[in-house]
């Protein structure tokens, strides 16, 4: 199991005590600091059976910048948004955990770690 | 890109040892959107091995104090609105607590705290003023001896930059911006019985103006903070 984390984020800090308490044997990975490649956010995406657009942190500096608000939501344009997520990591929503059976989860309630966990 | 190489000292104040740092521009290719300048994650430097022992005229009842559970979340920030002494306002926007309190610091603070025997507790909130632009994180480390405490107080207070705490970026909720990449904070600390008290503060917008008024808020939250701590872990009641 990994969890993709930024520290600064509360809700990080909150999966990586439950994971804690609960036993877990995970990794962390400070994905701002260690930044995951195209490849890398693409089977993320494929693992949690989502889109680029659907862990894309729209509210922040740097989406506004790109004006990620006007880009198209479909097939065309995933790319753009998964390049877009691999230059600008804050972007990713987090905390991300990758579970054991091959799934993933974005993990920023208990219940969803829980998820994971039993997965 | 990232540390104290360009840190360029500001101001100073005595028991808190309040610097305002910048790292100046960061080229934009700086990863994490922490306080300025960021903690890395990974030490570049062998941690010094700094050890602190009890001053001979410890107070007698400082294994009764010891014994008794660190200070929990909702008694150092029992509250969401909070007024200090000076009349000003904040509002609490997040509150973070672990047991894990390497995922909260810097590397090399979380080297120098693996050297000793541990943090027990490590809880943060994020506080902004009434106007919403500045952003303050609170954090109360709590140690299982006291000689670790006063080590990673003395390490902070020479290098606030290498050993910090990482500050909490705004949930969105909070509608507040995530303070960008290198801009300037404010890092003080003070110590109590068993914990450090650290408090990063910044403008939202990242603006470096306004220093004085920065200084006052964190250091008043900083203070407001450390007297719920020493209240409770001088005997008061958890």
């Amino acid at each position: 199991m990994e969890i993709w984390i930024n520290p600064a984020c509360s809700k990080c800090r909150s999966a990586v005590s439950l994971l804690d308490a609960e036993g877990a044997d995970y990794t962390v990975r400070r994905y701002l600091e260690d930044v995951p490649s195209e490849d890398e956010i693409r089977a993320v995406l494929d693992r949690l059976g989502l889109e680029p657009w659907d862990i894309t942190r729209t509210r922040e500096a740097a989406a506004k910048e790109l004006g990620l608000g006007e880009w198209a939501r479909d097939a065309g344009a995933r790319d753009r948004w998964i390049t877009a997520l691999a230059e600008h990591p804050g972007l990713i929503q987090r905390p991300i955990i990758t579970a054991d059976d091959g799934t993933a989860v974005v993990a920023r309630t208990e219940e969803a770690v829980r998820d994971a966990l039993s997965r | 890109m990232i540390g104290g190489a360009a840190a360029v000292v500001l101001i100073g104040a005595v028991a808190a040892g309040a610097v305002l740092y910048t790292n100046g521009d960061d080229g934009g290719g700086r990863a994490a959107p922490l306080s300025a300048p960021a903690p890395s994650s990974t030490a570049a430097e062998p941690v010094p091995s700094a050890t602190a022992s009890l001053p001979s005229d410890a107070p007698a009842a400082l294994p009764s104090l010891l014994a008794r559970p660190v200070i929990r979340p909702e008694r150092a920030f029992p509250e969401k609105s909070v007024r200090l002494k000076d009349g000003s306002r904040y509002q609490r926007v997040d509150l973070a607590t672990t047991t894990s309190c390497a995922r909260g610091m810097s590397a090399g603070l979380a080297a120098l705290v693996d050297q000793g025997e541990g943090c027990l507790r490590l809880t943060s909130a994020l506080f902004t003023d009434a106007e919403r632009r500045s952003q303050i994180t609170v954090t109360v480390a709590s140690f299982r001896r006291v000689e670790d405490a006063s080590t990673v107080f003395a390490m902070a207070s020479m290098d606030p930059v290498t050993y910090q705490v990482v500050s909490l970026d705004p949930p969105p909720e909070a509608g507040l911006p995530t303070v960008p990449p290198g801009s300037a904070g404010l890092f003080e600390r003070l110590m109590t019985v068993r914990s450090v008290v650290f408090a990063n503060g910044q403008w939202g917008d990242g603006a470096e103006t306004g220093e004085a008024a920065l200084t006052r808020q964190t250091q008043g939250l900083l203070q407001y903070v450390n007297d719920h701590v020493v209240a409770y872990e001088q005997g008061g009641r958890g």
